[in-house]
């Protein structure tokens, strides 16, 4: 994996294919080297569908390796959904086939001439780029029937629906997991939309003939490998609840809690969340057929996705995650299983974020343009994007245009990128993190990793108010540094709780490089990759105004505990004081 | 008046906190119906833990070790020794949950400062005896008198927990069993009328 590849699709003559060695890159993988990469060649000002910016496509430092759950997948290019630097990441077998190959990364440059619609194929032959025409238009599922047809079974493929090809800024880039179903998506941020802009349909990627990656220490390797895996199936999380009901476990909580937005971020309960929840989502599984645990790709430990029939026994969908079962359901005040499954696959289908998409329906629903709880109405709403109508070009743009499109003030975003499914009132910390992030709201920005294990910044009383502030910059920190590795974020709950599994982590690091990095390794990486992409946003013009939430979260108070958001200003500014 | 049956608390394997042998979850309808809620009998002003331990029969080893979210009326607990009991309330009982924010909801969690608007703050014994919060007339305020509250089970302790639940007696409201006559008046019921889950 010490190759990058750079494809220049408005090149004279055709798309040119260039191959240069990682270079000052060197170390870097996943989200490290996606933003590194666009702080250092985007200029910040640039239009994010223009031909100055590129579209990084990389696997972590571990991915293609038999670190188990190391298949996560980074892109990363300027949002046009947020106009800052954007990193979404996806499972599937996208990063473990493409790391095998040799690739630290994929890169789509320049302009595309109009009307290009590109295939890239990926072999250990070499690469090439073709015109592919008979895609143009085709939906996610669709689409990889035909490439089925083409490559066989064993490929991993990367590629967009039409929501990507309309370059709408809630369009997602799918990769396909072990079925060949286009089910998991680098959703957020419209990086989607830069995909399109650069003319590439699908990326196509067959790893035979190609080695799994050996590490320089086999030894130690094998040996941190053992207790990484031990230590993800002895935690009571990643060993047990994730893989019998997945991420949508935490309905019932959240709910509970009273920090599940719903109708649009006006309350914070649900009363139909039971009927949505994982327990119920797990218990229709196995009736009908399905799978409640499963994985997304080879190598996964934890075994979280899921496999959704319909009432007749035939693939839907993947089981929704918590974040999609949330936003088209309790915020769309949908509490229909079968509809939220089917909002799902359209939304993979056509190449869309579930979380803006959600989110967008339900500021729609405000609007009066459907009513709350109408479960068909969302579902024709989210195919008229895939047919490309104006409403549904106004929809596809995500939750802030459409509220700016029909006048409303209620738009749940920062930065222009809608909230995920917790509220920032009822979970203030979490609103910290959505605010000063620098993707936009986000949370998987702070996510990983207790500061009383790396002990960034000191040492934080959990139980101070004040905490807050400091816990959302630490775990701001290590997550960046665990998105450079390919890992799956939902090691998060193992790592946390567990010294030695963060150690086999560091362990397998070590080992696969030959390395002897330490935390404080750890956390430079993770500031560095902060501060590019922080500074990368002040270029682009973002000014501390920007790390706030909508005034209407500090004003209206969210039922059942009636408090409203409040840290001030002020302390949001501290975050990234270090 | 009902008193609660200590007598009746089972006896379950102790190895790693877990019931022992693989013990079957709750039907489907059972499921749907603790998740929502169910009505339980308690003593007021007994803490979270006695309330698990002594009403619901859980072993101390299951809840110290497998009960790791427990909410009194929608506020995330950190203490269940001073967290109380009163008529009425809810309480939800959860294993350990993922993500960040269900590392935040969990006892005693390090990330506890991202949930201080809505923890639990714990309260006098008097006040959850049949204080005010406790809605004043509603069920008995003795010490060996029970009171009803609500109990939701999720996930990991549905799974272990909601069968024996039900076989020391759980109760729904008649509504939404879909069935009118009632079996049992009992202290502090919301509804004229309860109807109890079948074993």
């Amino acid at each position: 994996m010490d190759t990058i590849v750079r494809i220049d699709v408005g090149a004279q003559g055709g798309p040119k294919v260039r191959k240069e060695p990682v270079g000052s890159y060197a170390g870097y993988g996943g989200r490290a080297l996606t933003s590194m990469m666009v702080a250092r060649e985007v200029p910040p000002l640039c239009h994010p569908l223009g031909p100055e910016n590129k579209l990084v496509i990389a696997p972590g430092l571990l991915s293609g390796t038999a670190a188990g759950q190391s298949g996560r997948l980074s892109v990363g290019c300027k949002s046009p959904l947020t106009g800052g630097i954007k990193e979404a990441n996806a499972g599937g077998q996208a990063a473990q086939v493409m790391a095998r190959l040799g690739y630290a990364a994929i890169v789509l440059e320049g302009a595309a001439p109009e009307g290009s619609c590109f295939l890239i194929y990926v072999n250990k032959d070499g690469i090439g780029v073709e015109n592919a025409p008979q895609y143009k238009g085709l939906e996610n599922y669709d689409l990889i029937e035909e490439i089925k047809k083409r490559y066989g079974e064993k490929v991993a493929c990367i590629s967009i629906g039409p929501a990507g090809e309309q370059r709408l800024a809630a369009a997602s880039i799918a990769c396909t997991d072990m079925e060949m179903h286009p089910t998991r998506h680098a959703g957020r941020g419209g990086v989607g939309a830069v995909m399109g802009a650069k003319g590439v349909k699908i990326i196509v990627m067959d790893d035979a003939g190609m080695p799994m990656r050996q590490p320089k220490d086999a030894e130690k390797f094998k040996a941190a490998n053992k207790a990484w895996v031990e230590g993800l199936k002895k935690h009571p999380v990643t060993g047990s609840g994730l893989p019998a009901y997945g991420t949508n476990v935490l309905t019932n909580i959240i709910n509970e809690s009273g920090g599940f937005p719903t109708y649009n971020f006006k309350q914070g309960q649900f009363d139909g969340a039971s009927k949505i929840s994982g327990e119920s989502y797990a218990a229709m599984m196995v009736k009908r057929g399905g799978q409640p645990t499963h994985g997304c790709h080879r190598g996964c430990v934890i075994q979280c996705s899921g496999i959704y029939n319909d009432a007749d026994g035939k693939f839907l969908s993947k089981q929704p995650e918590y974040e999609t079962v949330w936003a088209h359901g309790a915020n769309c005040g949908i509490d229909d299983m079968d509809a939220i499954a089917m909002l799902d696959r359209l939304d993979d289908d056509i190449g869309l974020d579930t979380i803006e998409m959600g989110a967008t329906v339900a500021v729609a629903m405000e609007a009066g343009v459907l009513k709350f709880g109408d479960a068909k109405g969302a579902i024709e709403l989210i195919k008229e994007i895939g047919k490309g109508t104006p409403l549904g070009r106004i929809i596809g743009s995500g939750a802030a245009v459409t509220a700016k499109a029909f006048g409303l003030e209620r738009a749940p975003v920062v930065k222009g990128q809608a909230m995920p499914a917790y509220d920032p009132r009822a979970i203030m910390g979490i609103g910290v993190t959505y605010a000063t992030s620098p993707m936009g709201a986000d949370h998987t920005a702070g996510y990983a990793i207790a500061t009383n294990i790396l002990k960034v910044g000191g040492y934080v009383d959990p139980l101070k108010p004040e905490g807050q502030i400091e816990l959302s910059r630490n775990l701001q920190i290590a997550t960046a540094a665990i998105d450079a590795t390919g890992m799956c974020l939902f090691i998060a709950f193992a790592v946390l709780d567990q010294p030695e599994t963060f150690q086999a982590m560091l362990d397998l690091l070590n080992a696969f490089y030959g390395l002897s990095m330490t935390n404080d390794d750890v956390v430079a990486l993770g500031k560095a990759v902060l501060k590019a992409e922080r500074d990368f946003n002040a270029a682009a013009g973002f000014t501390k105004e920007a790390d706030r939430l909508p005034e209407y979260f500090k004003r209206e108070a969210i039922a059942p505990h009636n408090v409203t958001f409040g840290i001030k200003d002020e302390d949001l500014d501290k975050v990234f004081n270090w | 008046m009902v008193t609660r049956d200590d007598n009746a608390v089972q006896t379950l394997g102790q190895d790693g906190g877990r019931p022992g042998g693989p013990a079957p979850g709750p039907s489907e309808a059972a499921a749907a119906a603790f998740q929502a809620g169910v009505w339980v009998l308690a003593r007021p002003g007994e803490s979270l833990r006695d309330f698990m331990a002594a009403s619901l029969g859980f072993p101390a080893s299951y809840i110290e070790g497998s009960v790791s979210t427990v909410f009194l009326d929608a506020s995330p607990v950190d203490d269940i020794d001073a967290a109380l009991v009163k008529p009425g309330c809810l309480v939800a009982l959860s294993g350990a949950m993922p993500g960040l924010v269900g590392a935040v909801m969990r006892r005693r969690s390090p990330y506890a400062s991202f949930r201080t608007a809505i923890s639990h703050a714990g309260e006098s014994a008097d006040e959850a005896a049949g204080g005010e919060a406790a809605g004043g007339d509603r069920g008995p305020s003795g010490p060996e008198e029970a009171c009803l509250v609500r109990l939701k089970l999720f996930n990991a302790v549905l799974r272990d927990m909601g069968r024996m639940v039900i076989e020391r007696g759980a109760w729904l409201e008649s509504a939404e069993a879909g069935q009118a006559a009632p079996t049992a008046e009992l202290p502090g019921a919301p509804a004229a009328s309860l109807i109890r889950l079948p074993a």
